[in-house]
């Protein structure tokens, strides 16, 4: 039968290595296997990178375990960050359980403090430069920041920091305190036993996630290969797409896992349809709350339909109004230009559309990737 | 590709720099289009199925 093996995780510091060595001894006598450096890992020969050997491990265990004190272990300056910090990421990525634990007075500090000035500093970074700052810019940061102890290394507070972000809850380390680990086990196994039962289900999920993959899959091969009559309303063809486009917060990502909501758009409100004819963009039909133009001239740079047309035809692009305080999504397929109207949420403005143009268009678009695929493959179908 | 903003205002398209004009036309080019987000999802669920897998596979294993 299977142990579960635990990395124990943590910086090489005097105060961590009787919690260490006591985590150790007692997750071996509850019958898991523990890794950890200076018990059964490494020493490992020095043409041997032991930073790798140390990830290797990390990535073979079941539960991935750290103690967070008051120093942060070797900084890599190349990469921005530490040993400790690389193997929490590396199990995080694979997806290994971890639970942490950081000193009590360390966390609360964090918790009171620091988290708010670095929440802060980063908001103005970002509102100055348009960029994220990085960690040696954040590292700097701590080191003039008077609420930072300055007995606690900096990149401790950036590694709670991350932690926050992701969203993984810390446990009070307390010296006086002993970890309840059988408490802890006994929830990994509840937790676990509520998922297991779920195999079958979650087996069948996955099929038919594939099963979609390959109908869709042979729709949009089919497609190109008929010619569809124009439906009786255009209006009502709009009108089924554009109820089905659904408002959404837009996320702003800062790397790999932290993200932020600038803002949102709500649920398609006014679509409307053009064609290429006799030398420009002619109307076909709308739907919702928008206005009829009879055409526009294709060289007519102020239309995003005109524009959306000039750029190819398979084109596509997110546009912004702050007057109207809209997002317009518009797609051109063959002779058609479709557009799909977003009212904005209050906190757009042009310089914010321009600061977070990626994030609109990957909220606008990233959710209906599927149906703007078959709108775009309906409409260059459509029997001229 | 660097993502860049345009601007549309009286009739011409350039790129934005500095503030804008409310009533302004913005867009931008360089952005992911509907294809790459498609067949980055695509990917993703491919991984995902895999790894709930093979998780599964272990976790049910005698």
């Amino acid at each position: 039968m299977g142990k579960t093996k635990v990395f124990i995780s943590s910086v090489n510091e005097d105060g961590l290595k009787p919690l260490r060595r006591t985590a150790f001894r007692e997750l071996e006598s509850l019958g898991h296997e523990p890794l950890m450096w200076e018990e059964n890992l490494g020493p490992w020969p020095s043409y041997l990178n032991p930073v790798e050997k140390c990830l290797e491990a990390v990535g073979e265990s079941d539960l991935y375990v750290l103690f967070i004190g008051t120093k942060a272990g070797t900084y890599d300056p190349v990469s921005g960050i530490t040993v400790t910090h690389s193997e929490l990421i590396s199990a995080l990525d694979k997806g290994i359980a971890a639970l942490v634990w950081a000193d009590a007075q360390v966390k609360a500090r964090f918790f009171a403090t620091v988290a708010h000035r670095l929440d802060a500093y980063i908001d103005r970074s970002v509102e100055e430069t348009g960029q994220y700052p990085d960690n040696g810019r954040l590292l700097d940061y701590l080191r003039t920041c008077e609420e930072a102890d300055a007995h606690v290394d900096p990149y401790v507070w950036l590694l709670l920091y991350d932690l926050r972000q992701r969203g993984i809850y810390v446990e009070d380390l307390a010296s006086a305190v002993p970890i309840d680990w059988k408490s802890y086990f006994s929830d990994l196994l509840r937790r676990g036993l509520l998922l297991l039962p779920l195999e079958p289900s979650i087996m069948d999920n996955s099929l038919r996630l594939e099963q979609a993959g390959t109908s869709f899959d042979l729709m949009t091969a089919l497609l190109p290969q008929v010619r569809l009559e124009p439906p009786g309303s255009w209006a009502d063809w709009l009108g089924t797409v554009s109820q089905r486009l659904q408002g959404r917060q837009v996320k702003h990502a800062y790397g790999s896992w932290s993200r932020e909501t600038v803002g949102h758009y709500e649920a398609c409100n006014g679509a409307s349809l053009y064609r290429h004819e006799g030398g420009e963009l002619r109307f076909v039909a709308c739907w919702g709350q928008t206005s009829a133009v009879r055409a526009f001239a294709l060289d007519d740079q102020s239309s995003y339909i005109a524009l959306t047309y000039g750029m190819g035809s398979r084109a596509e692009g997110v546009y912004y109004k702050e007057a109207r305080q809209k997002f317009f999504y518009c797609v051109r397929s063959g002779p058609y230009v479709a557009t799909f109207h977003f009212p904005a949420g209050p906190s757009w403005s042009n310089l914010r559309y321009m600061r977070y143009k990626d994030s609109v268009n990957n909220a606008i678009i990233g959710p209906n990737t599927q149906m703007i695929r078959l709108v775009s493959l309906f409409l260059g179908g459509m029997r001229q | 590709m660097k993502s860049c903003v345009w601007v549309s205002k009286n009739g011409r398209v350039s790129e934005a720099d500095g503030i804008q004009p409310r009533d302004a036309l913005l867009f931008a080019t360089g952005t992911a289009t509907s294809e790459d987000l498609l067949l980055q999802q695509r990917i993703a669920a491919e991984q995902n199925i895999r790894l709930i897998r093979s998780r599964l596979a272990e976790a049910t294993r005698r």
